[in-house]
C-alpha cells in the first residue's frame, strides 16, 4: 500500500463527527457537472517516472559489471547484492504466502470443518479474519448449498519490509469459487470475487522457513466486525474481545438461519 | 422514517429495511460512490454492496448514527472497486485526491518506526479540530467525500482556483503539523 493509500484509509476513519458536519453543511450545486480529462497528464506523469525508474535501474546495472574500480562503485555492488538477498527473500515469503492462504480459503468449503482458536494468531485481527471465513462457510452451506471449489487466482506482495524481528507484507489476494447444489455458480465468472482483498501479514522466522503469525484485512465486512467487535475493547480484556467475536459471528450464522426460515415461509 | 424505526426493521429482518435505507440515504451514497468512481453503474453497484453489507451486519450491529455508518461502507467499497479498476487501468479519477494527500507525507528522516493507521487517524482529527470551520469542512468534502473542486468552489460560492490554494493551505499546514508530531509513514 502507498503513503498515499494509507494517509486516505487513515482519513476514511475519522470520527464520525467531521462527517456529519460536512454532510450538513448545505451543498449548492448543479446537477450537470463537466468531467475533468485527467489521464493525459497522469499519463504523461507515469511515463516521466518509468523513464526515471528505468534510468536508474540501467545505471545500476552498469556499475555492477564494472565493480571493484573504486569505492563508490563497490557501495553499488554491495546495494545490488542487498537486492539480490532481498528478492530471494521475496520469493521465499511469496510461496508461504501462497501455501497459507490456499489453506486459509479452503476453511470455506463446504466439506472443511476447519475452525480456529485464540492462539492461531498473534492477535484478534487474525481471528477475527479467519472467524469470518468460517461464517462464510455456514452462510453459504446454509442459504446457497455450499462452497465446492476455492480457487486462488493472485497473491501479489505488494510492499514487504523487514521490522525488527519480523517481516510485514502487504498482499493482494483475489480468488474464485464456486457454490450451489450442483457447484454450478462460479462467482469468479461474474467478476464479483476479481476485486479481492487486501491483507496484512505478519512473518515470523520458524526454523530455516517464515511462518505467518498474524494478519489482518481491508475487507468490508472484516472493517464492519471490527468495528462491533472492538468498540468497547477499551472497557474489557482481551478474552472479552474473542468472546465478542464469537458472539458476532454466532449471531451473522442466526441471521444466515433467520433468512431461511423467512424464504421457506414464503 | 427515523434510524431507530430502521434499525428496528433490520432487526426484524424485514427487507422494508432495505427500502427505507435506500430511500432516506441511497442519494448520499451514492454521490460518495461517484465522486470516487467516476461511473454510475459501478457506483450502484457499489451502493447495492453497501446495502447488502448493512443488511448482513445489522444485527449485531446497531450503528448511530445510520448515514455515517453506511457512507463509509459505501466509501470503502468504492475504493475498493476503484482499486480494481486502476489495476485495470479504467480511471485515474480518484488520483488526484491522492496524489494531492502526498503532498502532506511528512518527511521520513529514517529514525523513526512508521506509526499506524489508528495513530494517524487520531493525529489527523486533532489536526481537524485545530482548523477553522469552513476548511475543515473543505478538507473533509475532498478528502472524504472525494468531491471535486469545482463542486466545493460550488457550494461555497468561490472560485475553483481559491478553493484550490485554500486546500493546499490546509494540506501544507498539515504537512507541518505531522511533522511536529513525528508521524512516519
Amino acid at each position: 500500500m502507498s503513503k498515499s493509500d494509507k494517509m486516505s484509509h487513515a482519513i476514511g476513519n475519522i470520527d464520525d463527527r467531521f462527517l456529519l458536519e460536512a454532510m450538513e453543511s448545505c451543498p449548492r450545486r448543479k446537477l450537470h457537472r463537466g468531467v475533468r480529462i485527467f489521464g493525459a497528464v497522469a499519463a504523461s506523469i507515469c511515463l516521466l517516472v518509468g523513464l526515471a525508474v528505468w534510468g536508474l535501474r540501467g545505471e545500476n546495472g552498469f556499475f555492477t559489471v564494472y565493480a571493484c574500480e573504486s569505492d563508490q562503485q563497490l557501495t553499488i555492488v554491495c546495494k545490488t547484492n542487498i537486492r539480490v538477498a532481498a528478492d530471494t527473500q521475496r520469493q521465499e515469503v511469496q510461496t508461504v504466502l501462497e501455501q497459507y492462504f490456499d489453506k486459509l480459503y479452503a476453511t470455506m468449503l463446504e466439506e472443511s470443518n476447519a475452525d480456529y482458536s485464540p492462539n492461531d494468531f498473534a492477535s484478534i485481527n487474525g481471528y477475527i479474519v479467519a472467524k469470518e471465513l468460517v461464517a462464510s462457510r455456514y452462510t453459504y452451506h446454509t442459504l446457497l448449498g455450499g462452497i465446492h471449489e476455492v480457487d486462488l487466482k493472485e497473491v501479489t506482495i505488494e510492499e514487504l519490509s523487514n521490522q525488527d524481528d519480523h517481516l510485514e507484507a502487504a498482499v493482494y489476494v483475489t480468488c474464485a469459487f464456486s457454490y450451489g447444489d450442483n457447484g454450478e455458480t462460479s462467482l469468479g465468472e461474474n467478476g464479483e470475487t476479481s476485486m479481492g482483498n487486501l491483507y496484512r501479514v505478519t512473518l515470523e522466522k520458524s526454523g530455516e522457513q517464515y511462518k505467518v503469525t498474524d494478519l489482518d484485512c481491508d475487507s468490508i465486512t472484516i472493517l464492519m466486525a471490527k468495528e462491533s467487535i472492538l468498540k468497547g475493547k477499551a472497557e474489557g480484556n482481551d478474552a472479552d474481545a474473542y468472546r465478542r467475536t464469537d458472539a458476532y459471528f454466532q449471531q451473522i450464522q442466526k441471521n444466515a438461519d433467520i433468512m431461511l426460515e423467512t424464504q421457506k415461509n414464503f | 422514517m427515523e434510524d431507530s424505526k430502521i434499525i428496528e426493521l433490520f432487526f426484524s429482518r424485514s427487507e422494508q429495511a432495505i427500502t427505507e435505507l435506500a430511500y432516506k440515504y441511497g442519494g448520499a451514497c451514492k454521490k460518495i460512490a461517484f465522486n470516487i468512481l467516476r461511473n454510475p453503474e459501478d457506483a450502484e453497484e457499489c451502493v447495492n454492496d453497501a446495502y447488502l453489507g448493512a443488511w448482513n451486519s445489522i444485527p449485531p450491529q446497531e450503528p448511530n448514527p445510520l448515514i455515517t455508518y453506511i457512507c463509509k461502507i459505501t466509501r470503502n467499497l468504492a475504493l475498493k472497486k476503484y482499486r480494481y479498476n486502476t489495476a485495470q487501468r479504467r480511471n485515474s479519477f480518484y488520483d488526484m485526491p491522492l496524489s494531492e494527500l502526498e503532498e502532506c507525507i511528512p518527511f521520513d528522516k529514517g529514525n523513526s518506526n512508521p506509526c499506524t493507521e489508528d495513530d494517524l487517524t487520531e493525529i489527523i482529527e486533532e489536526f481537524l479540530d485545530t482548523l477553522d470551520k469552513k476548511s475543515r469542512i473543505m478538507f473533509v468534502k475532498r478528502y472524504w467525500y472525494a468531491e471535486p473542486v469545482k463542486s466545493i468552489a460550488e457550494e461555497f460560492r468561490m472560485t475553483e482556483n481559491h478553493i484550490s490554494v485554500k486546500l493546499l493551505r490546509i494540506r501544507n499546514k498539515m504537512k507541518v503539523y505531522l511533522e511536529k508530531k513525528g508521524v512516519v509513514l
